[in-house]
């Protein structure tokens, strides 16, 4: 089936959308909305059922029907900065106003209500509160980390008021992202171009390994772990240009890829196949990368020319487990790009991938879905 | 003395800008004595019914008003004239918030989505002449199709809030606007092969004069559709609108029909299946032809009095006739039938060629007959004046009975795409572009708006005189929240190159930073920003920060700062010394040395720290082996002595005012020497001078 799109709009400006996650291969028809710079901010949920299902149904009835259908909405205390789903029914949000809020779906009734909530996590000194910028999960682990533009880590575990530990001066700018890499280290991302990799068992408030870019040193604003490669990140910058890091390696990023002409906004690995990784933009566009084409044979060639150099340049274990990412090719434009919204004009903020459907959020107040992405799988 | 404001919705955004030059005066004087204290209460105007219920604010003496931002004004009690000094006595700032319109979700996604198509219509220039004509009618359907969704999310939510009145009245105005907007899509864009207009006035009535369907509907659903109170009235409304298919329909079901004689009801039944209608294919001739016959034969029928013993069924036939009377006899029996439903019935009978510019000479009849021009509201003045071609008619009137921008701006904007509108003409007649004038102000109500500033900058840009200069101003007014925000603005400085803004974002967030005690934070937004100054003084704050604490803080940033060092003295020496810790630490003490030779010698490095950096040369000095070779040792004697000297000069105890007396320089003198004693509390000079002098000994012996 070709890739088509839908596009609904929702009365305020989303910065963040999440599928909901569903048991394994099936696709997820439930996704969550956070809005922003709105007079009153709603973390909203929307069902996609119709889109596909019963197409009877759609035919006689207008094409409303087509577009996301709102299950239900919840004000939310400031901007909505981060979603994550920590399992079926469990949301936790993060907002401009530095706290941490844990919501429940009761799917029964289709409500939303707040189970838990930790207020005052960001601040300055103590004076006035500041925007908490985002949240890492981990599999089946009670414990989760927030960071914010006061530069602190702040673990916390569900159901507990008391914070598990804060690592006060972890940073001296803001931390605009963080993700789990295994189940006790944390890597972060900041203001000034650096990656930092924190282990979480090791007391002080110093990381395990400090990465950065070079030249000018560019914020960085989202990243994303490899799923089957720990040592492999993806960062986002706010000049557009796409950083792939080997934590194995020296304090620089392996591939540096120049793609969108404004911040980048997001950056994701796709789980089922990791040679397809996303990435959205505030100059509109959301961008799905596919690596495999250039994966075996470019491989096998530059081995056979010049073996000793690529053992060097991809790492110990690049010829068992080969990944495109690493490779030094990707610098040369052999990775295949595909604009998923071409006529958009408003930056996206945020997306999120279930099956082969992609939903992203923009401040043009629109959510699109995007079905049937060609994803290898 | 009290004052009663009524509020009016819609219409508060214009009566703000007529305040505005009166308001910033205000604002001066009111700044100057700023004793008042502000409470920021909400007046929120109560609604009963359409009408509104005035607030009484409790304010005495002479009342002043200043617009508060946004769509509020503040209104207090002062004195007359604004005359300052005499006795002022604290007193309450009211702040009262009106409700614009097009704020609640379903009209943002009104403005969100009909921004795209905005910008695509803007493209539109660019494309070959031909074909234009055809997607600027696509551009105004598009604008109506987002319309039309609106509408139906109203009124499916309206399900729930079934006495929602300005659920109700936003409802009412959409469906006004795309009443208007259809007409004017018809007449005014739409290309109509030799100007023959009837069918897309029929397509018109159908699509916005739902009575004819919901009274069909009626009927259809009753169980016995002829008992029905409307079973004529919905025949006649769906004659009207040249529906003959269903009015046959429903004829059939008549119980007095005889299902295959020769009745009445087949007279009529045969006269509406054969009655032609006009395509344009056919030649005007051979349609005038069969459409005189026919018209003679409804005739024949009528006169003959082959109906005469049914008079629904003859008033039926003598709609087709065309005839005056008919109509009259009608509007008595549908009393809901708008003028327009009339005047295209009419035409469909008695004129169906009739051309687009003729139509002006068949309205005054049925106006007549809907009580005349008196009795018609503000939006039927603008379909008449759409119906006479009257463009300006049309926007002046848009503008002042719809309550929003919105309407008339986008229209505005389709007719000078369609070169509807020469802008010499409207400089005539408005002494300003007229496009532009709409768009700037369709683009500042949205900038009054907290979310929508993204939407208006790009109205702004379209509007190429002054749109520029408004979003420069107004981009200064957006509050900054947080860094995402920022970035944000920020974006759309960089792209429309607004530097000056630009920086003072990189300014805000920077001193919002450092106030906040993030000099990290602050120093990264002067980098980012290159404002050296500002660097400079963060730099400074780190400096100071060093010698009081006695350890760096923010080391990841300072250890990398890398080529941003540059960016001032101050920054680059603060990154210099953290180096020369660094290698002190690494025992790496010949290249510390130099460096700290080179930070004093080049003057990066402030004299106010001088001493400190000789104190950190003093275990170098100490060191069992020779590191400071002789000509390093007396630049740091020379240093030494540059420092003694310069607590002399008055730039250095601060005082910059240059000493005129003796009795000012034996004050300088006494100055000076207690600054020494000050500087010196510790007893540095001597140790240092002493260890100078050992070292200088060991390095003439070593490096001659």
């Amino acid at each position: 089936m070709a890739t088509s799109a839908t596009v609904h709009y929702v009365g305020q400006k989303v910065s963040k959308v999440r599928w909901k996650p569903t048991s394994h291969l099936r696709r997820s028809t439930i996704f969550a909305s956070g809005g922003w710079d709105n007079n009153v901010n709603q973390l909203c949920l929307w069902s996609t059922e119709g889109l596909e299902d019963d197409g009877t149904a759609m035919s006689m009835e207008s094409n409303l029907l087509e577009e996301p259908q709102l299950i239900s909405a919840v004000e939310h205390e400031g901007s909505v900065t981060d979603i994550k789903y920590i399992d079926g029914d469990r949301i936790l949000t993060s907002s401009s106003s530095g706290n941490v809020t844990l919501h429940k779906h009761d799917s029964q009734r289709g409500t939303l209500s707040i189970l838990h909530s930790w207020s005052g996590l960001h601040h300055y000194n103590g004076t006035s509160n500041c925007s908490c910028t985002s949240l890492a999960t981990y599999p089946n682990m009670p414990d989760f980390v927030s960071v914010g533009e006061d530069g602190r880590i702040v673990v916390l575990r569900m159901d507990h008021q008391k914070l598990v530990r804060t690592i006060e001066s972890a940073d001296s700018t803001t931390i605009s992202g963080v993700t789990f890499v295994k189940s006790y280290e944390i890597a972060t991302v900041n203001f000034i171009g650096q990656v930092k990799v924190w282990d979480l068992r090791q007391k002080g408030d110093k990381p395990v390994r400090a990465m950065l870019l070079s030249g000018d040193r560019v914020p960085l604003l989202c990243i994303d772990k490899h799923p089957t490669q720990p040592h492999l990140i993806v960062t986002g910058g706010q000049d557009g240009v796409l950083g792939l890091w080997d934590m194995r390696q020296d304090r620089y990023p392996v591939t540096l890829l120049e793609a969108h002409s404004a911040e980048i906004w997001d950056v994701m690995f796709y789980t089922a196949n990791p040679d397809h990784l996303f990435t959205c933009s505030q100059d509109g566009a959301v961008w799905q990368w596919n690596g495999s084409s250039m994966k075996t044979p470019s491989m096998d060639i530059s081995r056979l020319l010049n073996p000793s150099a690529v053992t060097t340049q991809n790492g110990v274990d690049a010829s068992n487990v080969p990944t495109p990412w690493l490779s030094a090719d990707a610098s040369k434009h052999k990775i295949e790009t595909f604009s998923l919204l071409p006529y958009n004009r408003s930056a996206v903020n945020s997306m999120d991938v279930t099956g082969q459907n992609l939903v992203c959020g923009t401040d043009g107040e629109a959510v699109y879905i995007v079905e049937n992405l060609d994803l290898g799988v | 003395m009290y004052m009663d404001c009524m509020g009016y919705r819609g219409s508060n955004v214009q009566h703000v800008h007529i305040y505005t030059s009166q308001i910033f005066e205000t604002i001066s004087i009111w700044r100057k004595n700023l004793i008042a204290r502000i409470c920021r209460s909400e007046v929120k105007m109560e609604e009963s019914g359409s009408s509104f219920v005035p607030t009484t604010l409790p304010l005495r003496g002479h009342l002043q008003a200043t617009w508060g931002g946004e769509n509020s004004l503040w209104v207090y009690s002062g004195q007359a004239n604004g005359s300052s000094g005499a006795s002022f006595t604290p007193t309450t700032i009211h702040q009262m918030r009106m409700d614009a319109d097009l704020q609640n979700n379903t009209t943002r996604r009104l403005i969100n989505e009909t921004h795209g198509i905005f910008l695509d219509l803007q493209q539109l220039d660019k494309a070959p002449a031909q074909s234009k004509k055809a997607s600027l009618v696509t551009f105004s359907r598009r604008y109506r199709a987002v319309l039309r969704a609106c509408l139906v999310t109203f009124k499916k939510d309206d399900t729930d809030f079934v006495d929602h009145t300005d659920e109700y009245d936003q409802i009412k105005l959409f469906s006004f606007v795309e009443l208007v907007w259809h007409l004017c899509e018809i007449l005014l864009i739409e290309n109509l092969p030799g100007g023959i207009v009837l069918q897309h006035l029929l397509d018109w009535v159908k699509w916005h004069c739902d009575t004819a369907d919901r009274l069909a509907r009626e009927v259809a659903d009753s169980a016995e559709p002829v008992e029905n109170y409307n079973y004529w009235p919905a025949i006649y409304h769906l004659l009207f609108q040249g529906r003959t298919k269903e009015v046959r329909d429903l004829l059939a079901q008549h119980p007095d029909r005889n299902p295959d004689g020769q009745d009445q009801f087949a007279i009529v039944d045969d006269l509406l299946k054969r009655m032609p209608s006009f395509k344009s294919f056919l030649g005007h001739s051979e349609f005038a032809m069969k459409w005189n016959y026919w018209k003679q034969e409804c005739q024949n029928r009528c006169s003959h009095g082959d109906l005469s013993s049914y008079p629904e069924l003859l008033l039926v036939a003598q709609i087709l006739c065309g005839g005056k009377e008919a109509f009259i006899e009608v509007k008595d029996i549908c009393q809901d039938l708008s003028w327009y439903e009339i005047m295209v019935a009419k035409l469909l009978y008695s004129n169906p060629t009739i051309k687009s510019y003729e139509l002006q000479y068949h309205t005054k009849f049925c106006i007549d007959l809907c009580g005349g021009k008196n009795a018609l509201q503000m939006w039927h003045m603008i379909l008449l004046a759409a119906i006479e071609f009257d463009v300006h008619t049309v926007i002046k009137l848009s503008s002042e009975c719809f309550g929003n921008w919105w309407f008339v701006a986008h229209l505005v904007d389709l007719f000078h795409h369609s070169d509807l509108l020469e802008s010499h003409q409207t400089h005539d007649v408005y002494q300003v572009d007229l496009r532009e004038f709409l768009l700037l102000e369709y683009a500042s109500s949205l900038m009054s708006h907290q979310s929508l500033w993204q939407v208006a900058a790009d109205y702004f840009l379209n509007c190429p005189t002054r749109g520029r200069h408004y979003l420069e101003e107004y981009i200064d007014q957006i509050p900054l929240e947080n860094e995402f925000k920022a970035f944000k603005v920020l974006n759309l400085c960089q792209k429309l190159d607004f530097p000056t803004q630009a920086l003072s974002i990189c300014k805000q967030m920077g001193m919002r930073a450092y106030h906040n005690n993030r000099l990290g934070s602050a120093l990264s937004w002067c980098i980012r920003a290159k404002d050296p100054a500002f660097a400079s003084f963060i730099s400074e704050r780190f400096t100071d920060e060093y010698f009081n604490k006695g350890e760096f803080s923010s080391l990841d940033l300072i250890d990398n700062l890398g080529s941003s060092m540059l960016l001032c003295d101050r920054l680059t020496f603060l990154g210099k010394y953290r180096e020369f810790h660094l290698m002190y630490e690494n025992g790496d003490f010949m290249d510390a040395a130099h460096l700290l030779i080179s930070l004093l010698a080049s003057n990066l490095a402030p004299k106010r720290i001088w001493l400190s950096l000789l104190t950190d040369a003093l275990p170098l000095l100490e060191h069992e082996k020779v590191i400071f070779t002789s000509e390093q040792t007396y630049e740091l004697m020379r240093c030494l002595e540059e420092l003694r000297l310069s607590f002399k000069s008055a730039e250095y105890l601060g005082n910059s005012e240059k000493p005129t007396s003796d009795k000012d320089n034996n004050s300088i003198d006494t100055a000076w020497s207690t600054k020494i004693a000050e500087q010196d509390k510790d007893g540095l000079f001597e140790p240092i001078r002493l260890a100078l002098a050992r070292n200088l000994s060991r390095a003439l012996l070593v490096y001659g």
